[in-house]
């Protein structure tokens, strides 16, 4: 018996890698689609929004109260259960056909919702740290707030987020490794898939785990690259 | 002319504007004095509404506001016709010197790229910031430069009325009389202007009136020269004397 079957390993590994576009293709995904989300939740709070407010502080406390994995579940098997539940009692949504609605899907709600509510923080504190000057020279000159928005806080917000989006979009690449569970083959399933035909894990899974830290030592280079860009043009903020 | 009458404010239950009235004709430069906390910004946040007073009404030119009536579509038809300097500038971060300029002629005016940057070349020359100086980030500006291109920005809009709140204060001093004479030829242009300074001297040759303000009320008001040469309220006297001494010390 060897430790370790090269032969193996070299022969799967090439197959493991062809699944780094679903990885990132969902990670990258549900983390803009989590900005979205995290924008809109951050504006609710820092405008104090009455009553969605209080919606905004539940569901940044349940989903960094609760482990994504459950949270996964509940997406997997709420999701089609609502969507059945709809049309038998209520006969709508009946072009909908449950078992036809791709895993991908309930990954993608799940890592956007689940993200968002990580993001919201750091867009918030973002925004924040703006400052008040900022948007008081942009009202004494006559902008409303949505082009106060988008002319003077979000692009100063987006510099001061950057580096918190960097490390967010690691995380994410690493955390989708869950999406077995609704029968999406990323990276980790994969590995699992080749292993189990042969009953040899090790080699896969250190396969798996390569391919994990390459890519997101190219992310991490990328965005220092992009920092040090925005920075080298306006070396103001942060 | 501009009108403001009997503005209030509080701040959870001190009263920091106690009924504030003045009235500016067109054209006209006022500067407001007063020791420190006596709610000199206070008063000249609420004129823009950058903070909203309690109570009083504003009138500049034709737009009319009254508090606690007022919409937002009023407030912002009001912030249109002012303009505001800042004590520590709050030029864009994001923008270069002259992008501080345009923004607001091409977002809040409407006008093309090539009308705002001719529009803002011009406010920058006026106020002798240096050409090469154009592209640069406030950052790598020095805090007179940073105050010119805020006063550049504030004229850019053709204001009815230019609001400046201690506008050489945060500058090093040998940075304040640059900014001073900018001031300077901005009242010589015909604005209407209210600045409030601690330049006794800049206030005794610019301004056509000057108002003492002490514990958010207005002591005395009057042509400029009387007010600061012969002063008729004890507060005032003391005042200025407390000021003086000040200035001696320094220089
Ligand atoms: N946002 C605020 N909340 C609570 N109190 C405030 C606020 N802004 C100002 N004040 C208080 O109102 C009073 C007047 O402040 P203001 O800044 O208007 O004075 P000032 O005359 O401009 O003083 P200075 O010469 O130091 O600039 C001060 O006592 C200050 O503490
Ligand atoms: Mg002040």
């Amino acid at each position: 018996m060897k430790l370790f079957d090269f032969a193996f390993f070299i022969e799967s590994f090439p197959k493991i890698l062809a699944k780094l576009p679903v990885t990132l293709l969902i990670s990258v995904a549900a983390f803009a689609a989590a900005v979205i989300i995290g924008f809109i939740v951050a504006l609710i709070k820092i405008y104090r929004v009455p009553v969605l407010q209080r919606l905004a502080d539940l569901y940044i406390s349940f989903i960094r109260g609760t482990p994504v994995l459950v949270q996964l579940y509940i997406i997997c098997y709420g999701i089609p259960k609502i969507i059945y539940y709809e049309q038998v009692n209520f006969n709508r949504f009946t072009m909908v056909d449950v078992n036809l609605i791709p895993g991908v899907i309930y990954v993608l709600v799940a890592y956007s919702v689940n993200i968002g509510a990580y993001q919201a923080e750091t867009i918030r504190s973002a925004i924040e740290a703006v400052g008040r000057g900022q948007v008081e020279a942009a009202s004494s000159v006559g902008m409303t707030t949505a082009q106060t928005m988008t002319h003077v806080v979000i692009p100063q917000a987006f510099v001061i987020a950057l580096p918190n989006f960097g490390n967010a979009l690691i995380s994410a690449i690493k955390d989708t490794s869950l999406v077995f569970v609704a029968g999406v083959i990323d990276i980790l399933a994969e590995a699992r898939i080749l292993g189990a035909r042969v009953f040899n894990y090790l080699e896969v899974y250190i396969g798996a785990a390569l391919v994990y830290w390459i890519i997101c030592i190219v992310v991490e280079v990328l965005i220092k690259k992009l920092e040090e860009h925005i920075r080298r043009y306006d070396r103001s903020i942060v | 002319m501009i009108k403001i009458k009997n503005i209030r404010k509080k701040y959870d239950s001190t009263e920091i504007l106690k009924g504030i009235d003045l009235n500016v004709e067109d054209g006209k430069v006022v500067a407001i004095i007063g020791p420190s906390g006596s709610g000199k910004t206070t008063f000249l946040r609420c004129i823009n509404h950058l903070e909203s007073p309690d109570e009083g009404v504003i009138s500049i030119g034709g737009s009319r506001i009254i508090a606690g009536t007022s919409q937002k579509k009023d407030i912002l038809d009001l912030q249109r016709k002012t303009a505001f300097v800042f004590q520590n500038y709050n030029l864009f971060r994001n923008k270069t010197a002259i992008e501080n300029v345009m923004l607001a002629l091409t977002v809040v005016k409407k006008y093309s790229k090539k009308k705002a940057r001719e529009i803002a070349e011009e406010m920058l020359d006026k106020v002798s910031l240096p050409r090469e100086r154009f592209e640069y980030y406030p950052s790598s500006l020095s805090g007179g430069q940073q105050q010119r291109i805020a006063i550049a920005r504030a004229l850019a809009l053709n204001p009815e009325l230019m609001l400046l709140d201690e506008p050489t204060s945060a500058l090093d001093p040998e940075l304040v009389d640059g900014v001073l004479d900018v001031i300077r030829a901005v009242a010589k242009e015909g604005i209407t202007l209210i600045v409030v300074t601690h330049e006794l001297s800049f206030a005794a040759e610019v301004a056509d009136e000057v108002v003492f303000m002490d514990q958010g009320e207005i002591v005395e008001k009057g042509k400029a020269l009387e007010v600061l040469r012969r002063p008729r309220e004890l507060r005032t006297k003391a005042f200025l004397r407390s000021i003086q001494r000040e200035y001696s010390k320094i220089s």
